[in-house]
């Protein structure tokens, strides 16, 4: 069993080992004649077979040489290997010129794997550089320098390298503190850094200054290194200085002393020395922004790009949507702000959730920046987000620009929710007693069915029973005036032949006096009476009675002894009538009374 | 006289009855057992179909309104609720699912204090719709008329003076219900109400899409137009703030 574990270990340690094969050389850049170098060739895995490059404008003085060096580091429980596999050429230069070498190759499991070609450019080397004797060198140095503290200043010196010097306020530039060398530097020291004045700035990642490079300048080699690299954003107008940069640097210089052992000679004398190196100062133009800014113009400077996006074009009330707005490229992005959009009224927006993702680089500071509008629609129905736009200065083409993003429409729809909340702000705004009950029933009873704006009022029936009404009613007054005017007529004809009447009944009573019909005579003549009363006073006989026949003549005037006088001549008639034994009352008498009260009454009553 | 009376209520009730038709009650019937059994959208169908066949009654709105608010459309409940008021101003049940039907609603809008004695008349006003009153003042007139024919022709001094006092206030009554009956009548044939019917509008202080948001106002809100512009109304709210809102966002009652 442990035997297999074994093997299986052993085997995933193979495969780990099977990666991707690379190859890669590694060669001075520049070299001075005569100076001798070395041209490696690094394989990350175990090779069957080197293919070395054709070396033919250099001597190989030894070569290849093959080291192999590998690696195991367990760093919290991860294993990671790592091997390699050097091919180390020593070549030196035998003319001036750029060259180019061309690849190795080397065969791993049968296949074929090329390094790059590595390119070196051959200076003629001054002759302090050249790999003398230490001793010339030192003659040479001492020659130059009376005064062992003094170096020259083109041998070691900082500067300060800005890639732009008329910019922008807010545009980037790049400025690079570099050291140039043609000493031997041991090590630095009180690195005093600038105070980049009136500048925004963001160290960039250099690497470690662990090796210098080789650099050609004026045909001499310096060995040069990076020691900062910086962006800037200047934050005023005007000349803006970069100040110097200050640093102490230690470098090995031959000795002057006499050598007092014979390998002093052999090897070199050297000793320490130390030098205050200050870079120049470096003057930036910096120009103010155009004056045409757009209304929306907040201070971007750089190349940019908008895009926004809804995350979802259709949701339910009270459900959350994110508008996603980005903008990314190259400037000053963390200086931008949130728009401001012009949400819906209806919408809770909350402020936004800002997502920073900027790079910094030679380029510039790149990235994107994110904001995260988290909207909840309140109400249902169709909204829109208006077109919003972000105004920047293009650097490039030195004017500004407008990006725009939008109209989104968003389709909310009601949510099932939407009813509890509905209830939850009926509890806000009212009393309580309400909840729970519930609307009255319908109406069933009251069934009748309307045409639509049917009215009474101003209609053709309303009209009409209206005149209907005023018509039928001044009918009856008319029909009714008429009437009274007939009888009114009736009576004055009765009033008129009231006499008349009178006088035919007394006639008649004459008659019957001379005939000695003493009963029909009384009747005859109460007849006669009354029936001209009755006539004058347009009373019907049978409502007739003493008392109201006494009320109307006084209405009308008559004297009372009148009155007495004909009631008197009335209850004589009617007593006789009655009482036809005990005559007393003469005939002739009342017969002439009787026409002495109708005569006196006719002239009274007209 | 009794027989002219009786001609004259004749003429009422054969104008009344002469539109119901049986077809339209027998829809109104089946659509009032489905709203009993719980079936509110069929219901709803039923009466819309009534509407639109051009028929109207406050019942008919009151139970439409009802079916509305059970499906949770407060919205159209309201307006429906109105409309019926409109036919019946005075009915307690519709005053009340009104009442319950605008408590759900999210504006709450306070209404400007009104003249203790426009309310009086306008609340007398809303005893009676715009027919009601409409026969209220002719039954007035033809009793108006039969005091002063009693006051013009009776002997009788009690009766006289009886019959011109009476006659007097009846004259009165018929003048003032046909004014009330003119004014119900207007106020349903001008329709200077109404409903919001969107679930949310946005209040512009111009009849245009640019012009400034005043407020917003929520379905159900009732609104008193003013003026229109094109596809745009100016509206005025109970608590007197005026703005300008598309046709489209609105329904009249």
């Amino acid at each position: 069993m442990k035997r297999w574990f074994v093997i299986i270990l052993l085997l995933m340690g193979k495969c780990s080992v099977a990666q991707d094969v690379s190859i890669t050389a590694s060669a001075p850049g520049v070299v001075e004649m005569g100076q001798r170098f070395r041209l490696t060739y690094t394989v990350n895995t175990q090779a069957n077979q080197f293919l070395p490059p054709d070396i033919n404008d250099f001597s190989i003085l030894a070569g290849p040489s093959t080291s192999t060096s590998s690696n195991v580091s367990i760093i919290n429980g991860k294993v990671t290997q790592s091997f390699e596999l050097k091919y180390t050429f020593i070549i030196e230069p035998v003319k001036e010129g750029a060259f180019e070498i061309q690849p190795a190759g080397v065969m791993v499991d049968g296949e074929k794997y090329v390094s790059e070609p590595v390119k070196i450019e051959v200076v003629k080397g001054s002759t302090a550089q050249t790999q003398g004797s230490p001793q010339t060198t030192s003659a040479r140095q001492q020659q130059n320098d009376p005064n062992t503290n003094q170096i020259k200043k083109s041998d070691l010196y900082i500067s300060i390298i800005v890639n732009k010097q008329k910019i922008y306020r807010e545009e980037h530039l790049v400025a690079t503190i570099k050291l140039y060398s043609r000493l031997n530097i041991t090590r630095l020291e009180n690195v005093k850094l600038p105070t980049f004045q009136g500048f925004l700035t963001q160290e960039l990642e250099t690497p470690p200054l662990t090796s210098l490079n080789r650099e050609r300048i004026d045909n001499q080699v310096y060995l040069t290194g990076v020691l900062k690299k910086y962006i800037l954003f200047p934050q005023k107008t005007g000349t803006l200085t970069i100040e110097p940069f200050e640093l102490d640097v230690y470098y090995q210089k031959p000795s002057d002393r006499r050598s007092r052992s014979i390998f002093d000679d052999f090897f070199g004398s050297y000793e320490n020395a130390r030098q205050k190196v200050i870079s120049n100062a470096v003057n930036i133009e910096v120009e103010p922004l155009p004056k045409n800014k757009p209304y929306n113009f907040s201070g971007a400077v750089g190349d940019f790009n908008l895009t926004a996006d809804i995350d979802k074009p259709k949701v339910n009330s009270n459900e959350a949507v994110t508008l996603v707005v980005k903008i990314s490229g190259n400037g000053n992005l963390k200086y931008i702000n949130p728009f401001d959009i012009d949400f819906p009224a209806d919408f809770d927006v909350y402020d936004p959730k800002v997502i920073e993702h900027i790079k910094h680089s030679e380029k510039g500071a790149y990235g994107h920046k994110r904001f995260e509008y988290l909207m909840i629609p309140r109400r249902a129905g169709q909204y829109t987000i208006p077109k919003f736009s972000f105004a920047y200065f293009d650097t490039e083409s030195k004017k500004y620009k407008q990006n725009s993003a939008g109209p989104f429409t968003l389709q909310v729809g009601k949510s099932t929710a939407d009813t509890s909340l509905r209830v939850a702000s009926a509890f806000t705004k009212e009393d309580v007693q309400y909840l729970g009950k519930d609307i009255r029933f319908i109406h069933s009873k009251d069934t009748r069915l309307y045409k639509k704006d049917t009215f009474i009022f101003g209609s053709r029936w309303f009209f009409v029973s209206y005149s209907g009404i005023l018509v039928v009613f001044f009918l009856i007054l008319l029909l009714r005036r008429k009437k009274i005017k007939e009888n009114a007529d009736i009576k004055r004809l009765r009033n008129k032949k009231a006499n008349k009447y009178a006088r035919k009944r007394l006639k008649n009573a004459a008659r019957l006096m001379k005939q000695n019909q003493r009963e029909t005579f009384y009747e005859e003549l109460v007849k006669a009476l009354w029936g001209y009363i009755s006539d004058k006073l347009s009373i019907p006989v049978a409502h007739l009675s003493k008392d109201s026949v006494r009320e109307e003549l006084l209405i009308k005037h008559i004297d009372n002894q009148s009155i007495d006088k004909l009631l008197g001549i009335i209850d004589r008639c009617e007593y006789a009538r009655y009482a036809p034994v005990t005559e007393e009352t003469k005939m002739d008498t009342l017969y002439n009374d009787a026409i002495q009260i109708i005569s006196k009454l006719q002239q009274k009553l007209k | 006289m009794k027989k002219i009376s009786a001609i004259f209520i004749l003429f009422i009730v054969t104008f009344v009855s002469v539109h119901a038709e049986n077809q339209h009650n027998e829809w109104l019937d089946s659509a009032n057992r489905k709203y009993t059994n719980g079936d509110y959208a069929q219901a709803i169908n039923q009466y819309e179909m009534i509407l639109e066949q051009g028929y109207e009654s406050a019942a008919l709105y009151y139970n439409l309104g009802n079916a509305y608010y059970k499906q949770n459309i407060i919205d159209q409940a309201i307006l429906n609720y109105e409309r019926a008021l409109l036919l019946k101003p005075n009915d307690e049940d519709i005053k009340y699912n009104l009442e319950m039907a605008k408590r759900l609603t999210v504006d709450r809008i306070d209404k400007l204090p009104e003249f203790f004695l426009a309310v009086w008349i306008k609340n007398i006003v809303h005893w009676f719709s715009s027919n009601q009153w409409a026969i209220i003042s002719i039954c007035a007139f033809l009793l108006a008329l039969i005091f002063i024919y009693i006051y013009l022709y009776t002997q009788k001094y009690g009766l006289k003076k009886l019959s011109f006092w009476l006659g007097l206030a009846l004259v009165l009554v018929t003048i003032f219900s046909l004014i009330f009956s003119y004014q119900q009548k207007k106020k349903i044939i001008v329709k200077d109400t109404a409903i919001v019917m969107s679930p949310s509008v946005t209040v512009k202080s111009s009849p245009d899409i640019s012009g400034t948001d005043l407020f917003v106002i929520h379905e159900g809100t009732k609104v008193w137009l003013q003026d229109q512009v094109g596809e745009w109304k100016e509206i005025k709210l109970s608590d007197g703030s005026k703005g300008w809102l598309r046709a489209e966002d609105i329904e009249e009652i």
